[in-house]
């Protein structure tokens, strides 16, 4: 019983990792948009919601109990990123184009994306599938809170930041396209 | 309309319910909110054609 609450916990710390690293990966491409002055396109942006949708299920394990529910969720996220990214990549497949937006490693940010996202999937599908980490009660239907102190305030320092990077998102998104549709070569901001 | 804008505002309100209203509501909602990714991507991905939906 003290070993599968020690797997839990770990777990849980996981998972927290997972949503950090998510969040890293969307403030570099805000190096690339502010630093570099490369606004991101439709589908870029889709990706960035993709991303940062894989994380929901990283969330509800850290604030809730671990459930493999929050999980699907999170594949779900990732199997559409992957799509989204996968288009973008065939736009640009024909010799001689150049791509879209510069390349970080050898690679642009959409097949980094895709690569991502592949990983995610194969990630989450070995995470999902470690059994002693679930605590369900007998009451299906009911979900407990997180109770240990020092891994709630964890948790809220973590989705504090996982916030404050969609608010600058939408704050972006904005600023980029206006209240019309994002042009599909954005080369100015709209409200700027 | 801005539909990117509108995913993102969904994917931000979806995350501040699950967390800090109800667990059930956050996880319909978020179905609700990768449906409405899906059709955003399905305009996006098919503008550059004429099948343009």
């Amino acid at each position: 019983m003290i070993e599968n609450e020690k797997i839990n916990r770990w777990i849980k710390y996981l998972n927290i990792i997972d949503l950090i690293g998510i969040t890293l990966v969307v403030a570099t491409a805000f190096v690339f948009q502010f630093f570099m002055n490369e606004l991101p396109c439709p589908l870029c942006l889709l990706q960035r919601i993709g991303l940062l949708a894989i994380g929901f299920g990283f969330l509800l394990n850290i604030h809730y109990e671990v459930r493999p529910a929050h999980y699907a969720l999170s594949l779900l996220a990732a199997v559409f990123t992957a799509f989204v990214a996968l288009r973008q990549i065939t736009l640009h497949i024909a010799p001689g184009d150049q791509g879209y937006g510069s390349a970080l490693f050898g690679f642009h940010m959409y097949t980094w994306a895709f690569m991502l996202c592949v990983a995610a999937i194969v990630y989450i599908s070995i995470l999902l599938s470690v059994p002693r980490q679930y605590h369900l009660q007998k009451d299906k239907e009911k979900v407990s809170e997180v109770r240990n102190p020092k891994m709630r305030k964890f948790g809220h320092l973590v989705f504090a930041i996982y916030i404050v990077i969609i608010g600058a998102n939408i704050i972006s998104t904005l600023t980029e396209c206006g209240l019309q549709e994002c042009p599909d070569n954005p080369v100015s901001y709209q409200l700027l | 309309m801005p539909w990117i804008l509108i995913t993102f505002v969904v994917l931000g309100l979806v995350m501040l319910v699950a967390w800090f209203t109800s667990h059930k509501i956050g996880i319909v909602l978020f179905v609700m909110f990768l449906i409405l990714f899906l059709l955003v991507f399905n305009h996006h991905m098919t503008d550059q054609l004429s099948i343009s939906l």
